[in-house]
């Protein structure tokens, strides 16, 4: 009977309404799918929510700083407009992004790797936060020009950096002083630390913590890089001029190399995770990690006074400076281009990031043992701050950074493969040539 | 009759097999009881004391109502809907009249999904989503119900054509409809496969992974496996809640199939030894 | 019968399945193959670049490494299950006491989400936290411990283990079922004629089985190529690659590394490769068949 048919038809239906009505409903985007849709516009009655996309799974507990920030802007500004994080794992993270610039629901801020940024320009899903500067002028000081200048591209200010990266090893002075060792300083050679992690293999510590499961966590051998000159010959190889696979990048990977069979990595380097490492060094189990200053406040906590930093080892037989520091822009944070079409969501977001880059988030920066990207100075530091002295102390030695993070300054797939490279020579799974021809394979890809 | 040591053997070889089989799972059980620090530096020791700390902390991390929710929600809706076309679809293919030779082509160009990998329809099913405007679940439920087309047509054809043909002409003589026939008597009729059928697919939405990872972006509309792979942000190195986690998602399904494993087991058997 | 015949409605009762079937399954195996011939970040426009992703495939070291390590799991997980689970089913094919315990216990890896299984053995085969290695010192086999996972050659083998364990209840299912039909006179008269235990299953029980087998070897094929979860959670396709198979390869191509014009190339040679698989086996199965016939 044709009822019958129909009664399972509306069974089906009403199954589908009701069950899918326990959950959140999402606006399906219309037919030009790069067209952008934002929260709606609750015409300033009801607070205004942003939503932050961020590259942790838990903010609270893995970008504190960023935590904090978003609270004080909430309590400040509470009733008029609240920030909520969009959170997930860093390659969830970027995955989900670039979906969602396809389906109409980035985020209205939201953190994105500095390889990937010029894509998301490049398709006009992003705003120009040129009119954003200019309308603020006391942020537009805050910010140097050289940070701008990260993220500008043919005239567009695609982004504004997430913080500033401070990257080398962190050493855990105890560990040392326990074998009768002396701890590595800046002028530290390549070759006095080959004897170091010989002395730290015999006693049983593992040198350096290093996972290569999250292969972007290579953060100190990028001050590596830039001792054989990387950022002076980068712009000609991604000019096609030259090479990845040169004179100096073999020297510089040759050392990779050399570390690898000196057994300065874990054992079980190619299971471990970054924070797998941080774990071993955090247990006292390693004598160095590789990272950065955003985990300064954690390790504050598991080592105490016994922190230190350490700029990497110098390099006997490279042409170019040695003193090179990594302080450099990280990230950008990004703005989806759809919120000029509500005027009270740009208001909201012009206000978070005014809030953002202001000497208060400067100030929770700092207490949270991170570095913002903004030049206010005065920084107060507490007594119990002992790694983000130690990085203080280290940048006061003076050394010079490059412009830019060596692995953010290429596209995404051959930042990749730089990880890969890079990883694979320590591993001992590739000779220091053929990694970087797999660079320059990729290169050519790219073009 | 057996020997009594050709028994003897064989039991054992029984047993030996078992207890190899299951031994993953009562490996993950006990180190759900260890902390952290145990399960990294002796891995082989047993736990210091039962403890359920990892437990409490896996269900205060993670929201297993929701995810339990979600997931229970995406099948019920794949699968009443993908049982009424299918069902219907299967009852035209084996009983219907229309030319043999189309009949073979829409059912071999039916079955052809069988061995068709997901994989490569990832991308681009996002891409037709897209395009019909269809979002996080909504979007889920269309390809789950399309990869459980030629799975439940080679079932349904196969149960349905060995139905005997008296049947529709004594419907037919007792002045049935088509729908009559269908509803009223066909239907009832096929009650064990279609059990078969609702439990395989259950089984198969309820664990996959690589449509929902591509599909749903918001963490609250994650399902099941979705919050399995989530473990590694949420929670890193806390070796002790991922197995925790894990032991309290596979559980109900274990449970489930203990409730039906008979119907599992003929299902497979009639699909796959006919096929 | 006329309605049975009318054309009107089988149209109509058969049209709701093809077309979600056509335009969720076969519709993308086009779009695949189209987003093949294109660069495309996953953002913006795909920019039409003909044949450069396939060339590029073929000089891709990875790739090879990737179709090796597939054929790797495909034949040691062929092997396994062909021959070991039928193995455990006949001895599984039998009255004795906890026959059905058994069963249903050995069965229960086939209904956990592959993600979990992901999730166990990597405790079990991690070089450093895993059991198998602990247990091998604890009994004095130091040296027989190896990095089972995250090394450069084991990878595809534990990959392998890894899926049969998950696969084994239902292949002996299925055998069973196959067994269970043998008309048990010819068993009987196979004993009465004296042939050995050997004999009885080369010569009888194998060749009247012929189609189980045949099933069982056809859902092994299509099986080993849905393999992802698994070396996701244990390998996640490294260290550098060298655990990739075809599917995880494509897979973190297109998500991962945002190419994905040359994912789409390599997920269409995936299912290109095993189609013939399939089919090759398919051809074998038929000659062999027409040999006994």
């Amino acid at each position: 009977m044709k009822k019958k048919m129909y009664a399972m038809c509306l069974f089906a239906g009403i199954t589908t309404v009701l069950l899918s009505g326990c959950g959140k409903e999402t606006t399906p985007s219309t037919a030009a799918s790069q067209v952008q849709t934002v929260a709606p516009d609750r015409g300033g009655e009801e607070e205004t929510v942003i939503r932050f996309g961020i590259h942790v799974a838990d903010p609270k507990a893995q970008e504190a700083v960023t935590y904090e920030i978003v609270n004080a802007f909430n309590e400040k500004f509470q009733g008029e407009y609240r920030v909520e994080f969009e959170a997930a794992e860093k390659s969830a993270h970027s995955t989900n992004l670039k979906l969602k610039a396809t389906d109409g629901t980035l985020p209205e801020v939201f953190w994105v790797d500095a390889a990937e940024a010029p894509e998301y320009a490049e398709a006009g899903v992003i705003l120009d936060l040129q009119e954003f500067l200019s309308q603020n002028e006391a942020t537009d000081k805050a910010l140097d020009d050289s940070t701008k200048a990260a993220f500008q591209k043919d005239g567009m200010q695609y982004g504004l950096p997430y913080q500033s990266n401070v990257e080398g090893f962190f050493y855990h002075k105890k560990v040392f002083a326990d074998n009768g060792m002396e701890a590595p300083v800046n002028g530290t050679t390549f070759e006095e630390f080959l004897t170091m992690a010989e002395a730290l293999n015999a006693a049983g510590i593992i040198p350096i913590a290093q996972g290569s499961t999250d292969t972007y966590a290579i953060w100190a051998f990028l001050a590596v890089l830039d001792r054989y000159g990387y950022s002076d010959y980068i712009d000609a190889i991604l000019a096609g001029e030259e090479k990845f696979n040169n004179p100096n990048l073999v020297a510089c990977f040759e050392k990779l190399k050399q570390l690898g069979e000196a057994s300065a990595f874990p054992s079980n380097m190619s299971t471990l995770s970054y924070f797998d490492a941080k774990e071993q060094f955090k247990a006292g189990n390693a004598a160095l990690f590789d990272t950065g200053a955003w985990d300064c406040a954690e390790l504050d906590e598991a080592l105490g006074e016994n922190v230190g930093f350490w700029w990497g080892p110098t390099f006997g037989d490279s042409t170019y400076k040695q003193e090179r520091a990594m302080k450099v822009p990280s990230a950008p944070l990004c703005v989806n281009q759809a919120i000029s079409q509500n005027e009270h969501t740009k208001a909201a977001v012009y206000a978070f990031l005014e809030f953002y880059y202001s000497e208060e988030a400067a100030q929770i920066t700092y207490a949270g043992s991170a570095f913002p990207s903004t030049n206010y100075s005065g920084i107060q530091v507490k007594e119990e701050q002992h790694a983000l002295k130690a990085v203080l102390a280290a940048l006061d030695e003076g050394w010079e950074s490059p412009s830019a993070q060596p692995d953010l300054v290429i596209s995404s797939s051959v930042q990749a493969q730089l990880y890969d490279s890079m990883l694979g020579v320590m591993l001992g799974n590739y000779e220091p040539e053929e990694a970087l021809d797999k660079i320059d394979k990729q290169q050519g890809y790219a073009n | 009759m057996m020997s009594r040591r050709k028994r003897m053997l064989m039991y054992f070889g029984m047993i030996a097999v078992t207890v190899i089989t299951v031994f993953p799972f009562l490996w993950m059980i006990i180190l759900s009881f260890k902390t952290n620090s145990e399960i990294m530096l002796s891995p082989l020791s047993m736990p210091d004391s039962i403890n359920f700390d990892n437990y409490v902390h896996a269900l205060d991390t993670l929201n297993y109502r929701q995810l339990y929710l979600n997931t229970f929600t995406i099948c019920m809706v794949s699968i009443v809907a993908e049982l009424v076309i299918t069902f219907l679809s299967s009852f035209v293919l084996a009983r219907m009249d229309f030319g043999k030779h189309l009949k073979q082509l829409i059912y071999g160009y039916l079955i052809l999904g069988l061995s068709i990998s997901p994989f490569i329809l990832l991308f681009p099913v996002y891409k037709i989503n897209l395009l019909l405007g269809l979002k996080e679940k909504y979007g889920l439920i269309m390809p789950y119900i399309a990869t459980s087309i030629s799975f439940n047509t080679l079932l349904l054809v196969g149960y349905l054509k060995a139905l005997p043909r008296e049947i529709d002409e004594a419907a037919l003589v007792d002045g049935c409809t088509l729908w009559q026939l269908i509803g009223r008597v066909i239907l009832p009729m096929t009650k064990p496969v279609i059990a078969t059928v609702v439990i395989f697919n259950v089984l198969y939405i309820w664990n996959e992974y690589p449509f929902a990872s591509v599909m749903l972006r918001d963490i609250g509309s994650y399902t099941l496996s979705m919050g399995a792979s989530f473990f590694k942000g949420k929670f890193s190195v806390d070796y002790g809640a991922i197995i925790a986690s894990s032991i309290m998602i596979i559980i109900p399904e274990l449970v489930f199939y203990g409730l039906f494993q008979k119907n599992i087991v003929d299902g497979m058997t009639a699909g796959a030894v006919k096929g | 019968m006329h309605w049975l015949s009318k054309k009107r409605y089988i149209a109509g009762l058969l049209l709701p399945t093809l077309v979600v079937y056509t335009l969720y399954i076969i519709a993308p195996i086009f779009i695949a193959l189209y987003y093949s011939f294109t660069r495309y970040s996953g953002i913006g426009t795909a920019k039409f670049v003909g044949l450069t992703n396939y060339q590029r495939l073929f000089s891709d070291t990875t790739f090879w490494i990737s179709v090796r390590n597939t054929v790797i799991i495909l034949f040691v997980d062929f092997l396994l299950l062909l021959v070991a689970a039928f193995l455990v089913a006949m001895l599984l094919n039998n009255s004795l006491k906890y026959n059905g315990l058994c069963k249903a216990l050995i069965f229960s890896p086939a209904i956990i989400a592959p993600i979990i299984v992901g999730i166990i053995w990597v405790y079990i085969l991690d070089p450093e936290v895993g059991v198998l290695n602990g247990i091998l010192d604890a009994i004095g086999l130091t040296g027989m411990k190896q990095q089972w996972i995250g090394g450069k050659t084991l990878s595809p083998y534990s990959i392998a283990v890894i899926y049969f364990w998950q696969q084994l209840g239902y292949i002996v299912t299925i055998y069973i079922a196959g067994l269970k039909m043998l008309p048990e006179e010819v068993l009987e008269a196979a004993r009465v004629d004296g042939a050995s235990p050997v004999q009885k299953v080369l010569y009888i029980i194998i060749p009247m089985i012929r189609t189980t087998i045949s099933t069982v070897a056809v859902l092994i094929i299509t099986g080993v190529f849905k393999i992802f979860e698994i070396v996701q959670q244990t390998t996640g396709g490294g260290p550098n690659h060298m655990s990739e198979t075809l599917v995880t390869y494509s897979y973190s191509t297109t998500f991962t590394n945002g190419e994905y014009g040359y994912g789409m190339s390599l997920a269409t040679i995936t299912f290109v490769f095993s189609i013939i698989i399939v089919g090759l086996y398919q051809v074998a199965a038929r000659r062999g068949e027409e040999k006994e016939g």
